[in-house]
Order: structure tokens, then sequence, then C-alpha cells
């Protein structure tokens, strides 16, 4: 009994770190983008889902413009995805240049017959059913649609993480099996 | 930022309730503090710091307690059957019971503990100790380096 309670536990906030890591950390899509257009969105319960950085314009508002992408993936599926300053805010991608990167997803956009393939690096989930979108962080050209991008900054980050947590789950064991051995010798 | 909103929240139905016109722009209540341009840069590095500081002093004592041991395990190792260390020591004669061996390591032999202290005082100024402020220095170069990877690359 105590086991499942125990590993249901143990289950969930591992499924709540993992989680957290996926929609944080940078991931890449080859898409081609369709186009790029600018919605007014109000953000309600979806808000922890839509960056509100606060750079230079007022973050109290009801509704604001966001930029968006619109893009078709090599399966012939859509994605779509916001393109938001997070400023200094959370996640800390210091992104700042919208506008700029608007500029250039608008160049690349490409129609189906003569298709221009791009990597977009973006965080954040799609998800339909609650309207949110991933943020894009990045836009660049590639030769073409199965092209691999292997994503160096996650896999050093993750493996920074590990270090860290190793380094002090290590310490921690230490320190613990001594004050407890004592007692059971 | 969730008080300010709560704030704007409460100015604008304060604004409606005393029969002024709901809109975009209104004027600041009198008792609010005006926000400061980059207040996000602000509490950002607020946090960073108030995080890194408390991430400094546990490293800070981690590192001295470990230099700690081995200062003592140092001086442990070379007198651990040193019957002329123990004399020194003021300890009267050899006493190498499990409980006099206990008894010279626990902190009760002065020469012991000036050895441990002169070594930790060599340590406060040994750059390995600075080497510690890395702390707050890595993440602002980081935040650098990614600030201008994102926007300027």
């Amino acid at each position: 009994m105590w086991f499942y309670i125990r590993w249901t536990l143990w289950l969930a906030l591992l499924a709540v770190i993992a989680g957290f890591l996926h929609y944080t950390l940078p991931r890449n899509d080859v898409v081609r983008i369709v186009q790029t257009d600018i919605r007014r969105i109000d953000p309600g319960d979806n808000a922890l889902f839509w960056a509100n950085a606060d750079t230079g314009d007022a973050t109290g508002v009801a509704n604001r413009d966001v930029h968006f992408i619109s893009a078709k993936r090599p399966n012939d599926k859509e994605m779509e995805y916001r393109n938001e300053d997070t400023g200094w805010g959370w996640p800390p991608y210091f992104k700042f240049n919208t506008s700029s990167l608007h500029t250039k997803a608008s160049d690349l956009q490409s129609t189906r017959d003569n298709p221009q393939w791009v990597a977009i690096k973006k965080y954040g989930w799609r998800s339909q059913m609650l309207s949110i979108f991933p943020n894009a962080i990045s836009v660049k050209p590639v030769e073409g649609p199965d092209v691999r991008i292997i994503p160096w900054i996650s896999i050093s980050i993750l493996f920074g993480l590990g270090c860290i947590w190793l380094a002090i789950w290590s310490r921690w064991r230490k320190f613990w099996d001594k004050r407890k051995d004592p007692v059971l010798d | 930022m969730g008080a300010r909103r709560d704030r704007m929240a409460r100015a604008a139905q304060f604004g409606i309730a005393s029969g002024g016109r709901a809109g975009y722009h209104w004027a600041e209540p009198a008792t609010s503090f005006p926000e400061l341009p980059m207040a996000a840069l602000a509490r950002l590095l607020l946090i960073l710091f108030a995080v890194l500081s408390v991430v400094y002093v546990s490293l800070s004592l981690y590192s001295r307690s470990i230099r700690r041991d081995k200062l003592e395990a140092e001086w442990d190792g070379l007198n651990e059957s040193d019957t002329e260390a123990f004399q020194r020591a003021g300890l009267e004669e050899h006493d190498d019971s499990l409980f006099g061996r206990l008894r010279n390591r626990a902190g009760r032999n002065p020469e012991r503990e000036e050895f441990v202290e002169a070594g930790l005082q060599e340590y406060d100024q040994s750059l390995r100790r600075k080497l510690i402020l890395g702390v707050y220095v890595v993440p602002i170069l980081l935040i650098g380096t990614i600030l201008y990877i994102t926007n300027y690359n």
C-alpha cells in the first residue's frame, strides 16, 4: 500500500519536473512559414502560458497584440507559434527582439510549390484546447525538411542540472549515512 | 507582476465607481509609487541577488567545513602514532587506547586547534576562497551571453 503511494508521489514529482523542463528548454522545429500576423489576445485562464514581459510597455492592460507565426510541418500538419518578448522574466531567454524576429520570419515566408524550410527554435507547448502557443526564439533557414538539428543547448543544460543534482545528492547521502550509522552500530 | 495588476484593476474600478471614465490611460492614484523604467530588470537583479546570496553563503560554509575536515585529517594522519606529538600536545603519556585517540582528535588538543585555525586563515586569503565569488559573476556573464545570442546574432 505505502509502496504504491510513495511511488505515485515520486512519479508525480518526476512528471512535474520533466514537464517543466520540457516546457522551458528550447526545442527546434523544421517548418515552412505560411504567414506572420498580429492578433489581439486577451489572456484568461491560460495567462500562465503567455509572456507578459515588462519591456517598456504597460503590463496591467487587459489585452494586447501578439505577433504570430503560422507554419506547416514537413508532414503537412499545421503549427502556430507566438512571438513574444520574454524580457527579463521567466524563462530566461532574454528575448527583446520580437519585432525583428517578425521581420525575419516574414522574410522567410514561402509557398507550397516553392518551399523554404526554416528551423524555428521555440519553447512551450501548442495546445488547441487551452489556446496556448510555443514562443518562437529564433528563425533560420535550413537545407530541407529532414535536416537534423542536435539540441546542444538543451543537452548541456540537462547535463549541468544532472551534475548539480548528483553533487548535492551524493553529499546529502554521505551526510545522512554518517548521522545514522553510529546508531545502527 | 501580480501586485501591479491588482492595483491597476482596483484603480480602474475606483475610477468607474467615482464616476470617472474607465479608459486605457488613467491617472495613477496618488498613493501608489510610480513604476520605475526597467522595473523588470530591477526585479530580476533583486531576485537573482537574493538567490545567489543564499547559494554563496551555503557554498562558503560548506567549503570551509570541508577545509576544516581536511586540516584535521592532515593533523591526525601526521600524528596518529607519534608519541612526541601526544607529549607536545600536553598529554602526559602516549595513550594509544581508542579513548586516547578520540580525545586527541576531539578538539582538546590546543596544537591541533592552532594548526587547523592557521590553515583556515590561510584558506580565507586563498584564491580558492575567492573563486566562490564566481557564484555572482558566472550568472551575470551567462545573462549577457544569452542576451547577445538571442537578440543580436
